[in-house]
Parts: C-alpha cells; structure tokens; sequence
C-alpha cells in the first residue's frame, strides 16, 4: 500500500531530510573540525536535497506541461505558461535559490572573511532556499492529502508530519545563536523560539488530521536532537582550524533539545477543546499558553543542564566546540546576565500570538490546497 | 557564539592603537631555527579575517623531510592545544622550498608553528602572527550583475509562483481558472513582499558591512606635542611590553634627519622624551609600541618641528644627520621585486668589533618615500621582540661576524630609504641607502 504513494511524495520527504541530516552534519562538523570544502559529506548531503527537490520539481513541471495526458495535468497551476502543481514550481525555485546562494557566500567569505554564525545574509539566501524545498515537500504531500481519502490519506498525514517535524529541527537549528544553554534565562531566546516555533506547529497541525500533530512534530524534533546527542560523539573527529580552545577528539553535537514537546503538547489540547473559536480569539490564547508552558518547562530544565548532573553522554552538557573560550559563560556554566527581561518576554508574547495567528491562517490555507 | 564575538570585536576595538604592525607591511618575514634547521620563513597574510595565510618556508639545508605548520594563539587560552597540522607542500623547482596555506580565524596575537623533520632530527619554530583585517573587497561588476540578475529571475518567479498558486491552487482537480484579479491582487501583494524582503535584506547586509568595517583596522595617529625641547605623545595604551628594553621606539624623519628615540610614561601617563638639536621642518613621526597581548601597532603622523637648540641625544637615542660610512655596504642584488622574501645583508667593516645595541645586533628602518611604508627590523626579521619572546624565540644577537642580515620583503614598488644601526666602539653608527623596487614579474 505504501508503495502506492506518489513517487514526488518519497523524493520531498527525501529533499528535505537529506538537507536536514546534511545542516546539522554541518554545523557539527564546523564546530569540531572547522575546515571545510564543497566537497565535505554534510554538503553533499545539502546539495543532493536541493537537487532532488529540483529535479522533482522540473520533472513535474515539464512532464505536466508537455504530456496534456500527465497524471497531475488537472490538478496543476499555470505559471509563466508552464503547468505543475504549486510544490513542484516551489521546489525547483527553493533548489534554483540554494544554487544562487553559493556565489554570493563565496565572495562574502572573501570580502569579509569566513562567516562563524549561521545568519549571514548569503547563508539567509540558502535557507531562504531550503524554505522553498522545504515548503514545497509540505505542498506536495498536502495537495497529494487533500485529494486523497481512506488509508493513503492517513499515510499521506504521517509523511505530512515527518516534514513538519524536519522543519521544525531546521528552523529551531537556525536560531541556535539565541538558544544555547547559557542564553536560556535570557528573553532573547524565548523571543526567538516565539518567533519560530508557533508558526509551524500551528500551521501543520492544523493542515493535519492528526488530534496530537504538534505534539509528534515537538516529539520528532525531540528525538531527533537527543539521539544525535547520543550518536555523534561516538565519531572521532579534530579541529583542522585554530586557535583551539578545547580539546576535541569526537564530533560534537549540538545542545540537548529545548523541550518544546510540552508546549506543544499545551497547544494540542487546547486547540481541540477551542477549535471552534475564530483565529483572532485563539491566537493570543495559544501564543499564551505557548510560552508560558514553554518558559515552565525549560527554565528550570536549562538550570540542569548547566549543572554537573548533565555533564554526561546522555545530555552531553560538557560538549563544547572548539573554538568555546575557556573564560566565556557557556563553558563556564553560568548563565549571561538579562538586562532587559521584562521587555524581552513582553516582546515574546505578542510574536507568540502573531506567529500563533500566521499558524492559524495558513493552516485553514493549507487545508484547502488541492493542486 | 556571536554575541561573544561582538563582545571580543569590542574589545579589539577599544585597544587604544587599532593600528598595525609596521605601515603599510602587513607580511611577517622571520629568520630562526627549528632544532638543527635554519629557515627564513614567509607569512603572507590574508587581507581579511577569517582568511587564508600563505606560509612559506626556505630551508638553508637540504636535509629537511617534512614541514608542518599550525595557526595557535600567541599566549594564553588557545596556545596550548594545537589543531590538526598542515602539512607544507615542497617545490619541484626548489627542493628547499615549501608552501602551505592556513586559516586564520581570529584577529589580535598569533603565532605560526612551524614544525621540521629531516635527517638531524625535528625541531619546531614559533613565528609571531598579528593578525588583523585590512580590507573590505568590493564586488566586481561581473558578479554583480549575474547576481543581480539572478536575484530579479528569482523574484519574479516567486511572484509568478505565488500568483499561479493564488488563482488555481485550491481549486478542485479539473475545476477551471477564474479570472484574473484575484491573483493580480495576490501578485502585487507578493511583490511587494517581495521588494520589501529585498529591502530589508539589503539593510542587513550594509549592517554586517559596517560591523564588519569597524574590525578593519584604522591608522593610528599618535597625538603629539612638543614643549621645549620635550616631544609628548598622549592617550597611549596603559600596558606596553618593553621592546628590548623600552615601552617606546619612536623615529622623526626628514630628508635630512633620522632621529631613532625613545619616550618613556610620564607622571602624566603621558610618553615624553628629550629631543635633540633639531633644524625646523616637517618630520614624519612613526611610533612603534607592542600591546600586552603582544601585538604589535605602529602609529604616524606628521609633525612640524621648530628650531630646536636642544643638547645631544643621550641613552640609547640615535640620530642620523647625513652622516656617510664609507665602510659600510649593502651586498644590494641587482633587482628588487615587491614581495619577494630577501636577505638585507649589510658589512661594517673596521676594526671594532660589533656591539649589541639594545640588545640586537642591528636595526633597520624601511621607509618609502611617500611614507606610506614604514618597517622596523631586527636580525630576526620584522616580528616584534616581545611578540618573539612570548612565542618562546630568541633574539639574534651579534655573533661576532662584520655581517647584519635583515629578513624582509618590500611590499610594493617604489623607491625606498633603508636606515641601518650599528654600535662599535660605544658609538651608534646610522648609514642611509636608497634602493628602488620593481614590480614582481
């Protein structure tokens, strides 16, 4: 029955976790060896999900417009006078996008050195990129969904939410700058959570038949952290760039997750018991309970990770890149001093409530893409 | 990580002399040993942070096997565990020659390790690295243009994407397309979007560029006054290491003059020392300090100096006023091209032996003309001493031969005054030489 599904259906799921393997292989890799080329396994892994994206896309979109006989012939869009569903002309600008990005990283590397964050502007043009995949391995399916009933439907949902899932990991990795361990009693990191992670978990789950969809995308994302938490440093690696500050003999991994799966699941259980209520109204109550749940949880939680009992394989909170001054917060276990708290979380909750909001909205849009 | 880098860019910045090494020299040419191995060895250094070194490497034997090189802080955090090494690639052409390229990765002290076996055995060398950016560069018109295009491809597709997806996306299979405004609306909407997203992409990158151009380090331009026969210099960096023996090696050049100078810290903090007899005229003032971190800054500025009547230089002072030793040379190579690694070799001849002055066989000052030159050298080479002693070297000191051998590399053509210092019979000798530098073919 599974092979039944849609071949485009298995190459989105394919584009977007080969991208996702790939980011965090990459910035595991830049936190233990440094060096890199074009050539380095993870971006390989980046470069075949935007080429498999790409290649669907075209593929889909030409098949579509030349054959008047192709399978998605009635349920394609017209752009420019070619015809093809929305995902697979959102795929291959996504793959088009992520091929633009790599000249322009190469000459910001020359003009102001090799970027050590993950937001640079030519970095932004590649996850911009990776957006378009990613959105278009979440059209692809929804569409494919939305026609479909019975059994395929329900499969159709899971493979909905694996996506949702790896776009979530993708989007909490690009904000790790404001999220890591001794940035989590500052509102700068609830802020920037606000402005991430209510917008997918609403979105999806509310395209989703799934009653739990926000709470298994959080647990994926949970899972997929933890488990690299485990498995990473069972690789050795060594800093190939200095100076070095650390010594490192295996991969690193990035922190332990955010426990996002509590929040999520706050908002799975009040989204079904006010399902009925306009978004305007729900938003603010969602966007609330959110973060409120989120802060509960992940405040105290962030004050063991710093703690010596976390400092094992298990929670891998004595991991450290290379290039970690011994004399900064993070490697010190303290957490940096918040100035400006008040107006942090104040800032935090009207994102909560606008992305809250943005979720909903495209959600009940979700719900109705059919092509 | 970045607020930590921002914080550290702060503090790079804050350094009383964001300034450089020398003026306008930014290569390290250094000459030392590894164990039994002598090298003279050559960092190119990336015109920005993080970027690309160029290290290369001249071994005086033949026997030397391998040649690894590692980029280490120069003290503290991050000189004790070194990466995974590079290993320097030997010429076909040269056997004794070896390149390697390194990452630089952070602004402020460095040094090189530079790592040799051969048939005597290993031994290592230290070679002190400051690091800095020099230089933003610009986008050629080429690239430009192709990425322009591609930005105006990508948004218009975008555009077009949205606006097919608007008119037809949710519409049931089969069902036909309704008529236009709706996606029009959609299309201007997304374009707009579109546009703005654009906008502010292009607000950030002038803010990254402007973060970015305050790390590029600035002339530093010293605040000079003279009272009397007292030249001050003020608003100096609080911690200086002592360059073989002072905080300050200052240098007034005129056409005429070449007064080699050290101030000390006043009750006032600021740097002052006693100026010579001196004939009015506008000097080029060029100030050599070493921060604590070991890094070191020179700064320059120009100075009208009026008649001073004052009395002869005393300590370690010198000056040169036009002075001709006739038995003095400069063992010159026929041609001098920019950039290529050389060996200033000078005799003094006469019977006295060589003294240390100050410590070292010799200095030598480069100046272009145009004075946007300026390199203060030693028998090691152009690194700064303390930086030297920081990274563990030893300096060269006088070996009793009549020969001083400076290690360095003019950076660009042009006609050039090299002074050299000596001490015999207690007496501190500066003899001028003019060279003109070609361009490298």
């Amino acid at each position: 029955m599974i092979m039944r599904l849609p071949w485009f259906v298995w190459t989105s799921l394919l584009s977007v976790t080969c991208i996702l393997v790939g980011s965090y292989w990459d910035i595991s890799w830049h936190m233990s060896i440094g060096r890199d080329s074009f050539w380095t396994p993870a971006h390989v892994a980046i470069q075949l999900g935007g080429i498999v994206a790409g290649v669907s896309g075209a593929v889909l979109v030409f098949e579509t417009t030349l054959r008047r006989d192709a399978p998605l012939r009635a349920a394609s869009i017209g752009v420019w006078g070619f015809r093809g569903p929305f995902g697979a002309f959102l795929g291959a600008w996504g793959a088009a996008t992520m091929v633009v990005s790599a000249p322009f990283d190469n000459w910001w590397h020359a003009a102001y050195g090799l970027d050590v964050k993950i937001l640079s502007p030519p970095h932004a043009v590649l996850t911009l990129g990776v957006l378009g995949v990613s959105v278009a391995g979440v059209l692809l399916v929804l569409a494919t969904m939305n026609r479909a009933a019975g059994a395929a439907r329900a499969r159709l949902g899971w493979v909905l939410l694996a996506i949702g899932g790896e776009i979530l990991v993708l989007s909490m990795t690009a904000i790790i700058e404001h999220t890591f361990k001794s940035n989590l009693h500052r509102a700068d990191a609830y802020r920037a959570v606000a402005l991430v992670a209510p917008v997918i978990l609403l979105s999806l789950a509310r395209a989703s038949a799934q009653r739990y969809a926000a709470t298994l995308m959080a647990a994926f994302y949970t899972g997929f952290l933890a488990t690299m938490v485990w498995v990473f440093p069972l690789f050795p690696a060594e800093p190939k760039l200095g100076p070095v500050y650390q010594p490192i003999t295996h991969f690193i991994p990035l922190e332990f997750p955010l426990l996002l799966i509590v929040p999520a699941l706050a908002i799975d259980i009040a989204r079904h018991r006010l399902d009925h209520w306009p978004r305007w109204r729900l938003a603010p109550v969602l966007g609330t309970l959110f973060l409120v749940t989120f802060v509960a949880a992940e405040w105290p939680f962030a004050t063991f990770l710093q703690s010596p009992g976390a400092r094992n394989a298990v929670f891998g909170g004595h991991y450290f890149a290379y290039f970690i001054q011994p004399g900064w917060y993070l490697a010190s276990y303290e957490f940096i001093p918040d100035e400006n708290r008040l107006r942090g979380f104040a800032e935090a909750f009207v994102f909560a409530a606008i992305t809250s909001y943005l979720g909903l909205l495209l959600g009940d849009l979700m719900r109705k893409v059919r092509r | 990580m970045t607020r930590w880098l921002r914080v550290l860019a702060l503090v790079l910045v804050l350094l009383p002399a964001s300034a450089s090494a020398h003026v306008g020299s930014p290569d390290v040419f250094f000459e030392g040993t590894a164990g039994p191995y002598r090298l003279f060895v050559t960092v190119r250094t990336p015109p920005v942070i993080p970027g690309i070194a160029t290290i290369e490497i001249r071994s005086d034997s033949p026997d030397v096997r391998e040649v690894t090189v590692v980029p280490m802080r120069l003290t503290g955090p991050g000189s004790e565990l070194p990466p995974t090494p590079d290993h320097a690639t030997r010429s076909d052409a040269d056997p004794q020659f070896f390149t390697a390229e390194l990452w630089l990765m952070e602004h402020g002290s460095l040094q090189v390790r530079v790592a040799v076996t051969g048939a005597r055995g290993a031994g290592t060398l230290a070679v002190p690295v400051p690091a800095y950016a020099r230089e933003t560069l610009t986008m050629s018109r080429g690239l430009g243009a192709l990425l322009f295009g591609l930005m105006t491809v990508l948004a218009l597709a975008i555009v077009g994407i949205l606006g097919g997806a608007v008119r037809e996306a949710t519409r049931e299979p089969g069902a036909p397309a309704p008529p236009p405004p709706p996606a029009r609306l959609a299309m201007a909407i997304a374009g707009v979007a579109v546009v703005g997203l654009l906008a502010l992409g292009n607000l950030w990158w002038t803010s990254e560029a402007n973060n970015y151009a305050a790390w590029v380090m600035k002339p530093w331009t010293p605040m000079v006054r003279i009272d009397g026969c007292t030249l001050r210099i003020a608003q100096v960096a609080d911690t200086l290491l002592p360059d073989h023996g002072h905080p300050m090696h200052a240098f007034l050049v005129s056409d005429e003059r070449m007064l080699h100078f050290h101030p000390e810290r006043g009750a006032d903090g600021d740097y002052e020392d006693q100026l010579p007899y001196l004939p009015k005229g506008r000097y080029r003032l060029f100030v050599d300090i070493v921060l604590g971190s070991g890094f070191p800054v020179t700064g320059t500025t120009m100075v009208d100096v009026p008649d001073l009547r004052c009395g002869p230089v005393e300590g370690d002072d010198s000056i040169w006023s036009g002075e001709i030793y006739p038995d003095v040379t400069w063992d010159k190579p026929a041609e001098i091209h920019a950039g290529e690694p050389l060996r200033l070799r000078f005799h003094v001849a006469g019977d006295a032996p060589l003294e240390p002055y100050m410590g070292m066989a010799g200095h030598a000052m480069v100046l272009r003309d145009d004075g946007s030159v300026f390199a203060h050298l030693h028998p090691n080479g152009s690194v700064a001493m303390p930086a030297l002693a920081l990274a563990g070297g030893k300096m060269a000191l006088p070996d009793g031969s009549r020969e001083l051998v400076f290690p360095y590399g003019f950076p660009k053509p042009g006609s050039y005054r090299v002074f050299v210092q000596f001490k015999r019979g207690g007496v501190v000798g500066t003899q001028e030489f003019r060279v003109t530098v070609s361009t490298r073919t």
